[in-house]
């Protein structure tokens, strides 16, 4: 049986806007598994990023943590405070964002950047801390590291920040790694080197993987399980072959085959009608009812829960189809 | 970059054929598609902006219908923009925010043609019915619709004059999955129906073969690799579309511990590519003529073209089994 390493219960987050609330985490229930590589998957929207950065409590001053728990090592990182939670991020806990330069400070020399989580979580000194940088950007494949490391983060490609950026947040060696979509922006050799740096490091340092993508080739190229998000709910989760292999919700089925069509040249996609919801309205019952083949009148009033179609398969789904 | 395209379209719908590039000459039938691919700054929008005559190559000609566009008089070059439309990546910011749809799509018929009023308005309720958008949408702005939604209106536009070609730039990359299927099967469906030309430029290469009949491989403002999609697949010649084919995460977890040819380093800079062939620093099959010598592109088999020396002795058939395994 794995060990559970982070164990996230009925978590609720809002954003507060003018029109209303926005509803982009809605009662979510998520465990991750001390060293695997989970990937939550959705379109544009769905809540992805928030329910991922609500781990660090790295959300925009609008969010409202409205309930829930996130155990970390036995930790409920909601009931910690700031400052205590600023020991756990970066050195227990690290994020990599789609942009580099959201983390990356444009006036700081890359190899003060990349040491300076040495310093702060461990008080290592300064020298060595350098030093330490200098090996890890050569271990994420910076050229030259030595004189690299004095350069200003402009004076390096997307891929080469990237590949700091994560020298930079895998430092202190954390046990968990959070990357939102963090190859997003490169082109797709150097999208391969990252993912394959990723893999490595997470094999090295026998990180946990948490990983963001609406790319289902890195879903599959990347992670043992996958979680699949719709419009703020978590709608089904199991391990990555199931997920393309026999996916039970109506949604995810439909997202895998408008993926794997494109097999056969020329084909029509299969493909699911209409538009993702307004998270300030959504609608009642299961929130994809409206787009959804398989729909029932019991499908517009009540909502869903997660069911346990099996140990390693999960669904909220009234009329999932095996 | 010298550019020579050169679309004839016979009496007869023979097929369109495209010159392009060191005076090879390529054909693409009417109402086909050629995809192009490349990373970013090889050159692909340069490319298609150029086959539309939006920007002047630096030497070379391009012919469409048999006509050389370098040189086309006043009427000559109405007909030729009144025949070719566009869409772009991003459908937001090439939309006219002040501008409602009806706007939007009036504006190509009221420069092109002298209909009526009315004629103009049936004509546009028809296109949006078309893409997939109805009456409903006519008055919206376009950050009142979502980004399918824009796309569509994109889409909308460039068809509106029923034009013998369409350059799509990256149309569906900004766009979800599920939205991404509508917007192909939609461009499926009209190019079937109007026998439309694309020239569909994508940095996706699942997307590419999905849409296209034949493939050009562009690095470096170059193209390394000329085939039919099938072939280019199958048959992959140039060691940059066989990393490029190798790179690309393939949505089928059975296939995660693929072999796989990763190439080191970055694209270089368009403006200052490397001396020879411009992928040799990066080319894990480079000897000393790729430093020294750029390859020509040649026509290694009737209708394959590739610009790499050592293309006839390079074999990736074993290496390309597993990706091939995942098409059907
Ligand atoms: N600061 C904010 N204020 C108000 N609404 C927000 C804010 N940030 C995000 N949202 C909304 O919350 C929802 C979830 O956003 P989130 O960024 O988590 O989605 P995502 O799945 O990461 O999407 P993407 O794939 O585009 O990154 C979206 O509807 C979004 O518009
Ligand atoms: N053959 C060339 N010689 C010199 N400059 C070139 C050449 N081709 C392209 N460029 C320049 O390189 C830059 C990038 O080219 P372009 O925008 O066409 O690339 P692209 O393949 O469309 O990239 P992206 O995927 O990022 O859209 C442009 O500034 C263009 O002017
Ligand atoms: S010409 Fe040489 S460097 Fe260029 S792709 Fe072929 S083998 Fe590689
Ligand atoms: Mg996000
Ligand atoms: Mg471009």
């Amino acid at each position: 049986m794995p060990r559970t390493l982070l164990s996230i219960k009925d978590l609720r987050v809002y954003y507060e806007t003018i029109r209303g609330y926005v509803k982009a985490v809605d009662s979510v229930d998520l465990e991750i598994y001390e060293g695997e590589s989970f990937c939550l998957i959705g379109e544009t929207g769905c809540g992805k990023s928030t329910l991922a950065l609500a781990i660090p409590r790295l959300l925009p001053p609008n969010a409202r943590i409205l309930s829930g728990s996130i155990m970390f090592k036995n930790i409920d990182l909601l009931k910690l405070s700031d400052s205590e939670l600023e020991e756990i991020r970066g050195r227990d806990i690290a994020v990599v964002f789609q942009n580099p330069m959201s983390s990356l400070n444009p006036v700081l020399r890359i190899g003060l950047q990349v040491g300076e989580p040495l310093v702060a979580h461990f008080k290592t000194p300064w020298r060595e801390a350098l030093i330490s940088a200098i090996k890890q950007l050569s271990r994420v494949g910076i050229p030259d590291p030595h004189l690299r490391s004095k350069d200003y983060p402009h004076a390096f490609s997307g891929g080469m920040k990237q590949r700091s950026m994560i020298a930079m947040m895998t430092s202190c060696k954390p046990s968990l790694l959070i990357a939102d979509e963090p190859t997003t922006a490169l082109d797709v050799t150097i999208q391969a080197q990252v993912l394959r740096l990723i893999r490595e490091l997470k094999e090295e340092y026998g990180l946990t993987l948490l990983l963001i993508t609406h790319n289902f080739g890195i879903v599959a190229e990347m992670c043992d399980r996958v979680g699949v998000m719709y419009a703020g709910k978590l709608v089904e989760v199991g391990n990555v072959i199931d997920i393309f292999e026999s996916p039970l919700h109506p949604y995810t089925k439909g997202l895998i085959e408008c993926v794997i069509a494109r097999r056969k040249s020329k084909s029509r996609l299969s493909q699911i009608p209409g538009a993702p919801p307004s998270l300030i309205n959504p609608p009642g019952g299961c929130r994809f009812h409206p787009r959804c083949l398989y729909a029932t009148s019991r499908c517009t009033s009540e909502e869903p829960g997660l069911i346990e179609v099996s140990r390693k398969h999960i669904v909220a789904c009234h009329n999932y189809v095996r | 970059m010298k550019k020579y395209f050169e679309f004839k379209k016979g009496i007869f719908s023979k097929p369109q054929y495209i010159r392009a590039v060191d005076g090879v000459s390529f054909s693409v039938n009417k109402g086909t598609t050629l995809g192009v691919v490349g990373e970013s700054g090889s050159g692909k929008t340069t490319l298609g902006l150029t086959i539309l005559r939006l920007i002047e190559p630096t030497s070379g000609i391009i012919l469409f219908n048999g006509r050389d566009i370098m040189h086309l008089n006043r009427d000559e070059l109405k007909w030729f923009r009144r025949s070719t439309g566009i869409v772009f990546q991003d459908p937001y910011s090439s939309l006219n925010p002040r501008m409602r749809v009806k706007e939007i799509l009036e504006r190509p018929l009221k420069i092109h043609t002298d209909y009526d009023e009315k004629t103009r308005s049936e004509i546009i309720v028809k296109t949006l019915e078309e893409v997939g958008l109805s009456e409903e949408h006519l008055m919206r702005y376009p950050h009142e619709l979502s980004g399918g939604q824009q796309q569509r209106v994109a889409i909308a536009r460039a068809i509106i004059l029923k034009p013998l070609l369409v350059v799509l730039d990256e149309p569906t990359s900004s766009l979800d999955v599920s939205v991404q299927a509508q917007i192909l099967n939609l461009l499926l469906d009209l190019q079937s129906k109007h026998e439309l030309t694309y020239i569909f430029i994508t940095h996706d290469l699942l997307t590419a073969r999905h849409i296209s009949d034949y493939i050009m491989v562009m690095y470096a403002g170059k193209v390394v690799e000329y085939s039919t999609t099938r072939e280019v697949f199958t048959n992959t010649k140039h060691p940059y579309t066989l990393s490029l084919l190798s790179s690309i995460p393939i949505p089928d977890p059975k296939l995660k511990s693929r072999r796989r040819i990763e190439i080191t380093g970055e694209p270089p800079s368009p403006l200052n590519p490397p001396k020879g062939c411009r992928f040799h620093p990066r080319c894990p099959y480079a000897i000393e003529m790729c430093k020294l010598k750029e390859p020509e592109l040649l026509e290694y088999s009737k209708e394959h073209f590739v610009a790499c020396h050592r293309a006839s002795e390079l074999d990736f058939t074993e290496l390309l089994k597993d990706i091939t395994s995942f098409f059907a």
